[in-house]
């Protein structure tokens, strides 16, 4: 390889490594300083899912939280899916 | 000794296809109701394609009806986001409300849901799979 070039990629590899170690530094310190003295609150307005399942005629309480009030995950994990497929072929296309 | 020349697995998948096919659909179909949903029922309708390629040795389709398939999924599923979001201004809203007392169609855009995710998980289960064959074919081979 072109000395230049290795010059090059080592360089964004040290500034890659730089920066992977100053957001991961900033986390511990966020995570350590700040986030341990939050108390955890849960808030009192719990979805009635009942209810919800009556109203969408389901039986299956699974399924009203998984395609209901959940449904951008859902639709999320079928996207990562999706991705993944895209992924294979590209990786294929370029190997 | 390989999966192919095994006699067992063929009868039996032989026998038993159009019956876990149906099972993969009934998973989907009844969802709303009973135990199941689109993403199990795509898992196992995937898996049932993969392993009777497996041991039969030959494709049941090929690549581009899986890909319909996906896309046929994929669409829906971005369609029904645009749709609620047009209709209620909230993204997949404004279709549950479609009830029926049938408990296959108990609620219709639940059932359209399940089908789109369940034919765009067993399209994409088996084009990775295919994807990862076909890319360990292509490597050379070091003896």
């Amino acid at each position: 390889m072109n000395p230049i070039t290795n010059d090059r990629n080592n360089m964004r590899k040290f500034i890659f490594d730089a920066v992977a170690a100053v957001i991961l530094l900033g986390a511990l310190i966020y995570v350590t300083v700040y986030v341990r003295g939050l108390d955890l609150v849960f808030s009192d307005a719990v979805t009635d899912f009942r209810s919800l399942a009556e109203l969408m005629n389901i039986e299956n309480m699974v399924a009203v939280v998984y395609l209901g009030p959940r449904v951008f995950d859902t639709f999320l994990e079928v996207n990562v899916v999706v991705l993944t497929v895209f992924g294979m072929k590209y990786i294929r296309s370029t190997s | 000794m390989q999966l192919r020349d095994s006699l067992i697995l063929k009868n039996i998948l032989g026998m038993g296809f159009p019956f876990i096919a149906m099972y993969g659909f009934y998973l989907t179909a009844y969802g709303a109701n009973f135990p199941g949903g689109g993403f199990p029922a795509g898992v196992v309708f995937g898996t049932l394609v993969i392993v009777v390629e497996m041991v039969f040795g030959h494709r049941i389709f090929e690549n581009s009806f899986y890909m319909k398939i996906e896309y046929a999924g994929f669409v829906f599923l971005y369609a029904a986001l645009m749709v609620g979001f047009f209709l209620t201004d909230f993204f997949f809203s404004g279709l549950y409300d479609v009830t029926t007392t049938s408990p296959m169609f108990s609620n219709v855009f639940y059932w359209l849901l399940n089908l789109a995710i369940y034919s765009e998980v067993s399209g994409s289960l088996i084009l990775i799979y295919r994807s990862l064959i076909e890319w360990k074919d292509d490597e050379p081979h070091h003896e």
